[in-house]
């Protein structure tokens, strides 16, 4: 219990060191949102005057102190490019970004597993070697040029989708997601090919134990070995790894929205950094933090569960 | 070995048949007969259909009156019709004005408005909607909405008086003969307060529904007062991401007409689609500011003007098209354009050595162009004339920043020595000149001559058109002898369309007029 208070306590701090830096940092780059809101035929009047309605001219404190008390609230204020209430605005895009990282999740995982395991199997073998070069290869590829090659090959090549053809989950479900698998195989597959090769060096040195050695003596075949021994020992480090994985993906689909033009979180974050709709950018880092603190902060708490050793330390 | 064989083919085909899956029924797509479409642009328009047409930049405003981005006000003339409306020969043509005059000391602009001419919503414009549209541009409103741009040309009008049900009339405060240029502003309903979320215009299409990084949807206005015009039933403007995946959904077919490519995007695309070629009606320059040294020194920027060839900076960037421009003028103003300034300041890199020697800078200099990271043509024209630079001895860097930040420190703070990008101007030649003005807020080169000053002042008051057209070419030549900065070019624009349709005009404004585009039968 006394664990759980102390990574909660944590967590809070986390959160508020984010919130401190993602202010701070909208206030040292260049540009403001009165100005880039009203363009190059303004007046020097009507900047003054919207810079004034957003509140631009208070101090920096009473602005950092009403932000967070609207964020405490869950109001995180109107967008200053499209007028409209940032939340409102971030759950349509949230749903499309959450469903390609899940569909980006589940082929990561589909992809590594079988894989992984095969390659320990196989260690050293033929086989071994060509999906670890294979991984080596997704690894080196930036996200972005891995989908446009994704578009490029099966989308106008092959025709299996059609690039920009992009359906919303209200007009078809199927649709939808048809439409962001393969944006999601393009964020999948460096990741999946980092948690091959993961999960083959933790197998591999599972192996090597002493434990291993007193199972094989006792009769057990390899595949019990890998299957009721190493694996269950093997995946305690592989779960921290997919976590910190999932904030991967999320950073991942900002890349992959441009791409594949879809209309989630990473592109809005994009289009907002670039107008400086300060409640939007925010909100969108806050989100995220968040998502990604208490991901973090379940594996913590789960952690002990799997493995009993982390509770006494 | 063969066991492993099996298993790997076993594994190919699996996932291959989960991804042909995926694909459902577009393989069964009747791909469109190609062959002799070009010879099909002469047959007649058709009604009816649907387009989509690509577009780089999500809108900043529903509202006419608050949108300030080109790729906003673009989109949002087939919505919106001002009093007068730009054609295609750069001529203002009534709209929803049937008629206007203008008093001959240029004072007094009265407008007619057109009979039986009505909203989207159903309701008849009326003389007081368009007091209140004029007005609210004008700043003149007594409650005022901060997020209304005031325009500066507008806020010359002095009072807007109703004369009856059927006229109008704009006083000015000072004498103006181009004002009718700028009242091209929407005329909106009166005091309807959902122009941000559902406009509405007198415009050929109606709003159907907006979704931000998505799209736009218009339909068709079928009480449009020009006869058969639009033909087509609905139009989606698709906001794409970039332009890279703009040209992926160009080949792949969900994207109609797209109107940025790069030439090279346009070489590629010859042949699957139309490319139709014009002007962005832009002054590209490589503008300088004229209060930092060395660039104070009238000499240093006649150097700079002879040391850079222009013709080669449009073979590298824009494969020999676009034209070459030597002030701040471009050719679609063909009344006013001078193009005898484009021969003042030819390439002679020895001619710009000796000037720098002149100005005591004989070993050259060192400095920094800024440019707006977002647009990769002046990035490109940058390159060209980094190389250029080097020939007569001067080194210059490039600093690309970001659009906001080019905004606020550039153009805002003229906290800069040189920078590229493209201006752009409305139909009136005041529009391209005005910001020379020595007092102008928009001033960013910082240029001040008081000649210009004087000059500019006669141009704008005079009722006579011949001593209007001296004057703005006097403006011109005053620019280029004082090399106020190095004028480069007017910009190709590539379009590609859809080899379906036909009718895509080109307008010496920044415009998608959909409403002449059609299919060919």
């Amino acid at each position: 219990m006394k664990y759980i208070f102390k990574k909660i306590i944590t967590l809070i701090i986390t959160l508020l060191v984010i919130s401190l830096l993602t202010f701070l940092a909208f206030q040292i780059i260049p540009g403001d949102s009165a100005l880039t809101a009203l363009g190059t035929n303004a007046t020097k009047e009507a900047i003054d005057a919207l810079r004034e309605e957003l509140g631009l001219n208070e101090p920096l404190f009473i602005r950092y102190g009403s932000w967070l008390s609207g964020i405490i609230k869950g109001d995180f204020g109107l967008s200053s490019q499209y007028n409209i209430p940032v939340s409102s605005l971030l759950k349509d895009r949230f749903i499309v970004t959450f469903y390609l990282a899940v569909i980006a999740l589940i082929v990561i995982i589909v992809l590594s597993f079988p894989f992984g395991i095969l390659t320990v199997k196989k260690e050293g073998g033929f086989l071994d070697r060509v999906i670890t070069l294979i991984c080596q290869i997704n690894m080196a590829i930036p996200p972005f040029f891995l989908g446009m090659l994704i578009t490029l090959i099966f989308g106008l090549i092959l025709k299996m989708f059609t690039p920009g053809a992009y359906v919303g989950i209200q007009d078809n479900f199927l649709g939808f997601l048809g439409y962001l698998f393969f944006p999601a195989v393009a964020i999948a597959l460096p990741k999946a090919a980092m948690l091959i090769k993961f999960l083959r060096s933790s197998l591999l040195r599972q192996l090597k134990l002493d434990y291993v050695r007193t199972a094989r003596s006792k009769g057990d075949t390899e595949h019990q070995i890998l299957y009721k021994h190493v694996l269950k020992n093997g995946l305690i480090p592989v779960i921290t790894f997919l976590a910190m994985m999932i904030a991967d993906v999320f950073a991942g689909s900002i890349m992959i929205e441009q791409v594949f033009s879809l209309p989630g979180l990473g592109r809005l974050l994009v289009v907002a950094i670039s107008n400086r709709d300060f409640p939007v950018v925010s909100a969108i880092i806050m989100y995220i933090a968040i998502l990604i603190v208490f991901i973090n902060f379940i594996v913590d708490i789960l952690y002990q569960y799997i493995d009993p050793r982390v509770r006494i330390s | 070995m063969k066991k492993k064989c099996n298993f790997l083919v076993l594994l190919i085909l699996l996932v291959s048949i989960a991804l042909y899956g995926c694909s459902g029924e577009k393989k069964t797509e009747v791909k469109e007969e190609t062959p002799n479409t070009d010879d099909m642009v002469s047959t007649e328009p058709q009604t009816g259909g649907s387009v989509v047409v690509g577009i780089l930049q999500d809108l900043d405003s529903l509202d006419p009156h608050k949108a300030v981005a080109a790729g906003t006000k673009e989109v949002l003339f087939n919505v919106f019709e001002g009093l007068v409306k730009p054609d295609k020969d750069g001529n203002l043509v009534p709209a929803v004005a049937s008629d206007y005059e203008i008093s001959p000391d240029g004072l007094v602009y009265t407008f007619t408005l057109r009979e039986g001419i009505k909203f989207h919503n159903g309701e008849a414009v009326t003389v007081q909607d368009i007091e209140y549209s004029i007005k609210r541009c004008a700043g003149l409103l007594d409650e005022k909405d901060s997020s209304v741009v005031v325009d500066a040309a507008l806020s010359n009008i002095k009072e807007v008086n109703i004369k009856d049900e059927r006229t109008v009339e704009l006083v000015l405060k000072e004498a103006n003969t181009e004002l009718l240029g700028y009242l091209t502003v929407a005329i909106i309903p009166k005091d309807y307060k959902e122009q941000g979320t559902k406009p509405v215009g007198t415009g050929p299409f109606r709003f159907v529904s907006y979704t931000p990084l998505e799209s736009m949807i218009v339909e068709k206005n079928p009480e449009y007062y020009v006869e058969g015009k639009p033909y087509l039933d609905k139009v989606t403007f698709k906001i794409v991401a970039n332009t890279d995946a703009a040209f992926m959904e160009l080949q792949a077919g969900s994207i109609d007409i797209f109107p940025y490519l790069t030439d090279s995007q346009a070489k590629q695309l010859e042949g699957t689609m139309r490319i139709e070629e014009g002007h962005m009606n832009l002054v590209q320059a490589l503008f300088l500011n004229n209060k930092v040294a060395p660039f104070d020194n009238i000499k240093v920027r006649q150097a700079l003007n002879y040391a850079i060839d222009k013709q080669t900076i449009l073979d590298m960037v824009a494969g020999g098209k676009g034209s070459i421009i030597g002030t701040n003028m471009f050719p679609a103003y063909a009344k006013y354009y001078l193009e005898e300034l484009n021969d003042v300041y030819p390439y002679d890199p020895e001619k710009a050595k000796a000037l720098l020697k002149e100005a005591g800078l004989p070993d050259g200099f060192t400095f920094a162009i800024t440019v707006p990271s977002n647009y990769q043509y002046h990035v490109d024209t940058a390159q060209v004339i980094v190389e250029q630079l080097k020939a007569v001895g001067i080194s210059a860097t490039i600093n690309q920043v970001e659009w906001a930040t080019w905004l606020s420190e550039v153009y805002t703070e003229r906290k800069y020595e040189a920078t590229i990008i493209g201006l752009d101007a409305r139909l009136a030649p005041r529009d391209a000149m005005d910001r020379y003005l020595s007092t102008a807020d928009n001033n960013f080169v910082n240029y001040s001559n008081s000649e210009y000053d004087a000059t500019l002042d006669k141009a704008i008051r005079t009722v006579d058109e011949n001593e209007k057209v001296e004057s703005y070419q006097k403006l011109q030549t005053l620019l280029t002898e004082d090399a106020a900065s190095v004028y480069i070019q007017d910009p190709p624009l590539l379009v590609a369309v859809n080899k379906k349709l036909a009718g895509y005009t080109f307008y010496p404004v920044y415009v998608q007029d959909m409403s002449v585009v059609y299919f060919i039968k």
